[in-house]
């Protein structure tokens, strides 16, 4: 560590090595395979860059981690700018016809037509959160922690990714069984 | 579809995809070994910033020459580079090398104390940075900030004589701290943004962010503000604003120990219902069941709207076919812009941005009669009324300009949904003959 932090890439490399899978697997999961190693990319690049700032070489995987979610929260951000204004008709609009949903949606390739332009709506911060806590499995106090808020925020954020994503998908159906979903999970 | 189901594809969405591939790790040493010219962005806008600041015009929205839509042409040209402003780049902050120094003791305590400090980098000094204290705040009426905090906000301006090297600065360089407190109570905060409850824009207004950012819309100067959540216990602190680039940091006292400010509690949003903008192109829609069509041979262009509607002749020094609204009038023989106008398009000498003070909504590119155009939904001035909104096609005619500009508000438009999707009929049908 020490090593990479004077700046010896060499050194770094190994650090690369070591995390390269865990932080593709967050890219992947807030922004997608199709630009995973573009953030993951990114996230290496910025650690190397903020090394020399960081303090305690102990908590370098969670100053990672958190570099890591941030610059996929940065590039939905981003890209979520250039994209959602396309038709503002179209994203202030149902994206999902539900009624033509519920009598489709039994297999999964169906689900995930109706899933995937649901979550394309989320915000940056609701797919981070719903990425960390249910793909990633991360506990609400990890999800917290990687997010950099407090867990009584994560918990209201899940909340209300959840409840974005069941009106995206179905605005009649939107009821609180996000809530006890997240009470269990937590 | 209940919620189980929804969990359960996003428990198993893009597993398959978790391991990165072979030459993953290749791919990210070279973007590491190749990263210090990476990060000079601004040198690619620089001659694209130079372009436009050489005789050209960054637009004030305010008030304007394009009557009732809020444009003004600003004739002043500037000389300085112009920088992008509030989008933030995709890699998270870097350690940029370039140094300040700053007089000391500029204090930031009270609202509307400012700061400056002189930028510099390995080559000397590059610009300015202005600093100025904003209120504090018990919250945000449209955006959740962390329980039993309050907002001390701070406007940063950059001003930049030159380039700097290496480019990137902006909200990283920035933290709060308590200044003289027992360890036990030590933290330091980062600047943060809070989504607004309708998904649409952030608080604070005009955040910093990471700069150059996107090159879209030029600024002169780059400034934006950041904002720290102090909690409501740590009010007793005396606190203090750091700025640090490399290994040099200064410091600036931000907050004597006093009362914060009384909770402001989230206004339940009201963003515009899908029924309402559904119901708003269903009526656009059947006005364009046979539409009129007029044209502007002054400023070169032909344009379909409403049957229903009316539009001008030519009037004084107002050309034909400006102004469209549903309820007949009359235009003045000076050709003063009438009341109750909706919709507006006029030609404007030079170039068209947007300032940094305003809030943009909604950016985006698109071809009109095959020419590059953008789309610009905004507040020029969101603290004083945040919903006002401006809706602009702004197409420009030439690199130094004319550029065309429809466009439609709140404040010109009884019917502001309604008008835009018009709007956007009317673009869909928009020739230029020029």
């Amino acid at each position: 560590m020490e090593r990479a932090r004077a700046r010896d890439a060499d050194a770094f490399e190994l650090l690369v090595e070591e995390h390269l899978a865990g932080i593709h697997r967050i890219a992947v999961a807030i922004v997608g395979p199709a630009d995973a190693m573009d953030v993951t990319q990114d996230t290496f690049v910025a650690a190397w860059q903020q090394l020399p700032r960081l303090r305690n070489a102990d908590a370098f995987a969670g100053w990672l981690r958190r570099i890591g979610v941030n610059a996929a929260r940065q590039w939905l951000r981003r890209t979520r700018r250039r994209r959602e204004w396309g038709s503002l008709e179209e994203n202030q609009g149902p994206m999902v016809d539900a009624s033509e949903g519920q009598r489709d949606f039994r297999t999964a390739v169906e689900a995930r037509a109706l899933i995937e332009p649901a979550i394309e709506r989320l915000t940056p911060d609701q797919r981070a959160i719903l990425a960390l806590h249910y793909t990633l499995g991360y506990s609400i106090a990890d999800a917290a922690d990687a997010l950099d808020i407090r867990v009584g925020t994560a918990k209201s954020r899940l909340n209300a990714a959840l409840r974005s994503l069941r009106s995206a998908i179905d605005p009649a159906a939107a009821d609180g069984e996000a809530e006890a979903e997240i009470e269990a999970t937590s | 579809m209940n919620d189980e189901q929804i969990i359960e594809y996003l428990r198993t969405r893009h597993r398959t995809h978790f391991d990165p591939p072979a030459d993953a790790l290749a791919s990210v040493m070279s973007a590491i070994r190749d990263a210090p010219p990476r990060r000079s962005l601004f040198a690619s806008v620089m001659p694209i910033a130079a372009a436009v600041s050489i005789g050209l015009v960054l637009l004030v929205v305010a008030i304007g020459v394009v009557p009732r839509i809020g444009l003004v042409p600003d004739a002043s040209a500037s000389p300085d580079p112009s920088v992008p402003p509030t989008e933030a780049v995709a890699t998270p902050p870097v350690s940029p090398s370039p140094t300040a120094s700053v007089r000391p003791a500029q204090s930031l305590v009270q609202p509307g104390d400012t700061a400056t400090l002189a930028a510099t980098d390995s080559h000397g000094e590059w610009g300015t940075i202005r600093l100025e204290r904003g209120d504090e705040l018990g919250g945000y009426p449209d955006a959740e900030i962390p329980a039993d905090t309050f907002v001390i906000e701070v406007l940063v301006a950059y001003e930049a004589d030159r380039m700097p090297d290496p480019a990137q600065f902006g909200t990283p360089d920035w933290t709060l701290r308590p200044r003289n407190a027992p360890p036990e109570r030590f933290f330091v905060i980062e600047p943060q943004e809070f989504e607004r409850a309708n998904g649409i824009g952030l608080r604070p207004a005009m955040p910093l962010g990471v700069w150059p950012g996107a090159v879209d819309i030029f600024t002169t100067p780059a400034e934006g503000r950041i904002a720290f959540a102090v909690a409501r216990r740590d009010a007793d602190l005396e606190l203090e604003l750091v700025y640090r680039l490399g290994d040099e940091e200064q410091v600036f006292p931000l907050r004597t120990p006093g009362l914060p400010p009384e909770a402001v509690a989230l206004a339940t949003p009201q963003p515009t219902s899908p029924e309402d903008i559904a119901e708003a192109i269903a009526m656009a829609e059947a006005l364009f069941a046979d539409p009129d069509e007029c044209a502007n041979t002054l400023d070169g262009y032909s344009v379909a709207f409403p049957d229903a509607w009316y539009t001008n002749t030519a009037v004084g020094d107002t050309p034909a076919c400006s102004w469209f609204t549903p309820e007949f009038f009359e235009v003045a023989a000076s050709g003063e812009a009438p009341e109750g106008i909706w919709i507006s398009i006029g030609l404007v000498d030079g170039v068209v941005g947007y300032t940094s003070i305003t809030e943009i909504y909604v950016n985006d590119e698109l071809v009109i009669d095959g020419r590059q155009a953008f789309r610009v939904e905004y507040n020029g001035n969101a603290t004083a009324n945040p919903d006002f909104r401006g809706y602009h096609y702004v197409i420009p005619l030439g690199e130094n300009g004319p550029t065309l500009v429809a466009g439609t508000s709140t404040e010109s438009a009884d019917d502001y949904l309604l008008a835009k999707a018009v709007l956007d009929r009317m673009m869909e049908r928009f020739t230029i003959n020029r």
